[in-house]
Order: structure tokens, then sequence, then C-alpha cells
């Protein structure tokens, strides 16, 4: 419980202060925190993923003066987590209590895994941001750049902050 | 009634998402239309401390640069003072013997926190309602422009800047004085837009566009940017005009907020007319 406040205030400190002053380009804007929701534990009651979205997401609309649009995202991604994680079908010995990792799902399905769920949360994220269809294919291409470029940052930041028992 | 229950108890997980979801929207939708603030912003006493506490310890860094940019500043000031000027012949001082009164008032702030790579960019500055901020005031820089103030809380404020899509400021092109809005177009943080300049305007590249100061947001003359490109569009009585945006927004640390001193009589004789 500890390790997991823990880890939700570094991965959020790190998006707010870091990432979001990268300013790598106007087609590159990654975003790890939905690392907080792809981690977690596979028997948390789904409804307690809702709400738990929910306030992380609402928190970052604070923090980035976005008006419910990450929390709209972070709702969006932890709804579909379920169905995403039991299309990919990983191993059956995984233990549900324990946080998912690369480690703990294998790193082909948590590539997959997230790269998925945060290509949803992209996709609904930046045309909330934009709210028009009028550059469809600019906001497209803005979804698919920065969801190359979170997945990367999420499968770094993973890899960094994997139990220490399972790291190798 | 039972099987109501049933029901919810079954999708209770759906029904949960969808409620909380149409939440989210609502607050997106409410944000989009006319009136642009929300409870949802930087400006309120968590996220603001959290950003000038980072600012605190990351400002040193650029205080080299904060520095240069306030000498050239200064000077600039200076050499507008009466007594870089010739003085005043007697005759037109006679003309002229009231003396005129302030219009505008400037408030330093810090820049806390400041984005310019999304649609929508913000900026947090360290001062609100206790040092006389509100919305709706102008943010200038020591460039030019920088944007519109958005939300107030007793600390902080936080400022939609030009880098917004919803940002329009009223502008005039200098040489013929002609005026018309800047607006951004989302894909360049040195790059914004001048609309609703007619087509029969005579125009070249590099003509300087300035505030116009009809809305008193800002005061007239506050230098915006040079025009960089001009295009008439098929069947337009406009211009197309790109201008390249004078205030470096990524290099954005010690900013001015405007205020305009006869905003309360003038908001009193405009409502006169409704």
């Amino acid at each position: 419980m500890i390790r997991q406040l823990l880890q939700l205030i570094a991965l959020f400190i790190m998006q707010v202060l870091v990432i979001n002053n990268l300013e790598l380009s106007a087609y590159i804007n990654p975003y790890i925190y939905p690392l907080i929701i792809l981690s977690l534990p596979l028997n948390t009651a789904r409804t307690t993923i809702l709400f738990y979205a929910f306030a992380v997401g609402l928190a970052m609309d604070f923090f980035c003066n976005t008006a419910g649009m990450h929390a709209a995202a972070m709702l969006w991604l932890a709804y579909m987590r379920p169905f995403i994680f039991k299309s990919l079908s990983p191993r059956s010995n995984i233990n549900a209590e324990e946080m998912l990792s690369v480690k703990s799902i294998g790193f082909t399905s948590f590539l997959y895994y997230s790269l998925i769920l945060i290509f949803l949360h992209h996709f609904l994220y930046f045309f909330l941001e934009v709210f028009s269809f009028n550059q469809f294919f600019h906001t497209l291409l803005k979804i698919i750049l920065s969801t190359f470029f979170s997945a990367l940052l999420v499968i770094i930041t993973a890899i960094l902050f994997a139990p220490n028992k399972l790291r190798t | 009634m039972r099987n109501l229950f049933l029901f919810i108890e079954r999708y209770r997980t759906f029904l949960l998402f969808l409620l909380l979801e149409g939440f989210c929207f609502f607050l997106v939708i409410n944000f989009h239309s006319y009136q642009r603030s929300s409870f949802l912003n930087s400006a309120n006493f968590v996220t603001g401390n959290v950003y000038k506490t980072y600012d605190n310890a990351i400002s040193y860094l650029y205080l080299g640069r904060v520095n240069d940019s306030l000498r050239v500043e200064n000077a600039r000031l200076y050499s507008q003072l009466p007594n870089a000027h010739g003085r005043i012949p007697e005759p037109e001082k006679e003309i002229c013997e009231f003396d005129p009164p302030q219009i505008y008032k400037y408030i330093s702030a810090k820049v806390i926190n400041n984005s310019t790579d999304k649609v929508n960019n913000y900026i947090t500055l360290d001062i609100g309602r206790k040092d006389g901020i509100e919305k709706n005031m102008g943010v200038i820089g020591p460039k030019g422009v920088v944007g519109i103030v958005t939300n107030v809380s007793e600390n902080f404020a936080s400022v939609m800047s030009v880098l917004h899509k919803d940002c329009r400021i009223s502008a005039k092109i200098k040489r013929s004085n002609y005026s018309g809005s800047v607006s951004w177009n989302a894909y360049s943080n040195r790059q914004a837009e001048l609309i609703g300049i007619p087509n029969h305007v005579d125009i070249v590249k590099g003509d300087t566009v300035l505030s116009s100061g009809f809305s008193s947001v800002f005061p007239e003359d506050v230098p915006i940017g040079i025009v960089d490109d001009y295009s008439i569009p098929n069947g337009s009585n406009f211009y197309d005009i790109k201008i390249n945006l004078f205030t470096e927004f990524s290099r954005l640390h010690y900013v001015y907020v405007v205020n305009y001193l006869f905003k309360s009589e003038k908001k009193k004789l405009e409502a006169l007319n409704d």
C-alpha cells in the first residue's frame, strides 16, 4: 500500500514537473502517469479502479488546466483495461495480488498491453483537447507519435519501478 | 423494482463508468463554451504551491538570462523617458497644460509554470487576487504580448497564453493601421495568424503587428509580431497572414499584468447600452 502511494506520488511529480516541461515538439506530448492504473494488481475491484482513475485524472487536470480531459481519458483507459488484458491472454500463472509489471506478465505482453491502452487514452485525450475534427489527420499523427513516445517512457519507468526481488 | 436493482448490480461498473465519464464530459463541454473559467485550474493552493516550490528550486539556473533580458528592457525604457528626447517647445506645453491621467498600471509577476507545446497552453503566475489581479487582465512580457488572465485565486493566477487555440487578441498593422485579430494555429510556438484584414490593404513581409487597444485588455501599441507570409485564399475578401511572434514563450520568466484603471467606469457605461 505504501509502495503504491510512493509510486503514485513519484509518477505524478515526474509527469507534472519533468515530462510536461520537456517541450519536444507540438506532435509529441508524452504522458506516463497512466502507468499508475496500468500497474494495478489484477484482483483490484473494477469499481475501485474507476474511482482511482477518476481521482488521478482529475488531479492531473488541476495541474494542466485541462478541465476534465485527463479524467475522461483515464476513466476510459481504466474501463477498457480488463478487456484488453483478457484479449492479450498472457501467461496464466500471474499472481493476482501483485502489481502488473514487465517481469510479472512478460515484456512482450506488457508492451502490447501498455501500447494499446495508452493509444486509447491518447486518442480520447487529444481529441478532447482539440475539441474538433477539423484537423483530423494532424491530431491522429500527434496521437500516434505521442503514443509511441509515452509507451517507451512507460516501459522504461516500469522497469525502473519494478520490485527489487523481481529485478535480475 | 427487484429487476432494476439486479440490473444495477449486474452492470454497476459500466453504469459507474458512464456516470463519471458523463461528469467529465460535462466539465469539458462547459469549459469549451463561452465562459472559459473552470474550477479545475492551476491557480489553486496546492498546484500553485507545487509549481512555486519547483520554480524556487530551479530558477537560479536562469538568473543570467533573466538579468540580461531585464537590462535590455531597462535600456529600452530609459530611452523612452522624457529626458532622452528633446524638450517640448513652450507654446505646445501651454496647449496641453493638464497632466493626462494614468490609464494603465503594470504589476510585475514571476512565471512559475509554463507550457508551449500543447493545444491549449497556460502560464501560472505567482501573484493573485491579493495583489490586485483579476480575470481578463492582459499579460505582457519584455518583448510583447503574452496572454490573458483566465483564473485567479488568492495567491496565484493562471493565464491563457497567446498559444491557446481560443485566444484572440485585437491587433493592428502598424504601417496601415488596419485592425484584425491574432489567433494561434496550434502547431508552432513561434508563429500565429492575423485574421480579418481586408484584401485591398497593402501588406509587405516584415510589417509590424501591434495590439490595437480596442478591448483595453492591452494598452495600444504593445508589440505582437511581424508579418512572415501572407496570401489571399480563393474567393475570400480577407488575407491569411502568418506572423512571427516576438515573445519567446519557452523562455518566459518575468511578465507584467496590465491593470486598466478605468475598467469599472467603462463597464458601467457599456452596461447602459444593453
